[in-house]
């Protein structure tokens, strides 16, 4: 049973805003009771996003105002998939990411859907990738993709999969630059279906 | 990741992400995501277990052909079987929760 009803998102955002101003000004970690939220996502969302801003003094969320919908429009075992990481993955050939949040890196990879599962390198500091590092399946499937596209359950693999950063405090390059330039070259690739993946 | 999804769909890709992390991506209103129990560093799963890398991917992608609301988020049952794990390794090889995985 939620304490309240669910927050409209107005509100919410209204009251992370005084949060993080009231965090701001004071010396010790400030915080509401879960009283004050109508569920355990809403509480953990807002907690977050006062610590991210805590953090990082750049830090702000954005939402997407619009939601896009596009069904898929052939079946799987007919379609061209590709595949897209915001865990800092990239090609060692390729630059490094710059892991500083603050620094916005919006950099992004396109990487050949045929590399070896060894010539991975991951650039993140905030989560641990010991395993993606040995076995990149674990964040970037592309081997396993490869075995479902030879077993017929997917169509194909696209040419090119698609390596960025994830650790975006401020993500105005990111929409403005990345998304549309990402999109663009998945669209000319004849992509059907993407897959993101954190890290 | 939310966001890059959404602009995504809207070139006319269907999309599905995965995601550790349901509070935001509900709040960021991604078009169509799959939460996952899993740490995060391995939304695949572990590494070295090709089957289960398979399965999790299979599941995955079979979510746009069965998700008919913008926005919604599923559950799917795949666990971490292995010992705990800390969620972070921190420079000179501590662990410790990560400060903000942005």
């Amino acid at each position: 049973m939620p304490a309240h009803p669910p927050l409209p998102w107005p509100e919410l955002e209204a009251r992370i805003g005084r949060w993080i101003e009231l965090e701001a000004r004071s010396e010790e970690p400030f915080g509401w009771p879960a009283e004050e939220f109508s569920n355990d996502r809403e509480e953990k969302f807002a907690r977050w996003v006062v610590m991210a801003a805590s953090v990082h003094p750049r830090f702000r969320f954005v939402r997407n105002e619009t939601v896009h919908w596009s069904p898929p429009r052939k079946p799987l075992a007919a379609s061209r998939v590709a595949l897209l990481s915001t865990g800092g993955i990239r090609l060692r050939s390729q630059p490094r990411y710059e892991v500083d949040c603050e620094l916005a890196d919006a950099a992004w990879n396109a990487i050949p859907s045929t590399a070896s599962a060894g010539a991975f390198a991951i650039d993140h500091e905030h989560y641990n990738h010991a395993d993606a590092d040995g076995d990149v399946n674990c964040m970037l499937p592309v081997e396993r993709l490869r075995d479902l596209a030879a077993a017929g359950a997917v169509g194909a693999a696209a040419p090119r999969h698609v390596g960025l950063m994830g650790c975006i405090s401020d993500p105005g390059r990111l929409l403005a630059e990345t998304a549309p330039a990402v999109a663009a070259m998945l669209a000319s690739d004849g992509v059907d279906v993407v897959l993101l993946t954190p890290g | 990741m939310g966001l890059i999804q959404n602009v995504i769909e809207g070139a006319g890709i269907a999309t599905i992400s995965a995601t550790m992390k349901p509070e935001i991506t509900q709040y960021v209103r991604a078009p169509r995501a799959a939460r996952l129990r899993l740490p995060q560093g391995n939304p695949l799963g572990e590494a070295g277990r090709a089957r289960q890398q398979r399965g999790i991917l299979g599941d995955l992608l079979r979510l746009p052909w069965v998700m008919g609301e913008p926005e919604s988020i599923v559950t799917l049952p795949h666990r971490w079987r292995r010992e705990a794990r800390p969620s972070v390794v921190l420079p000179g090889g501590g662990s410790g929760e990560a400060p903000a995985a942005l």
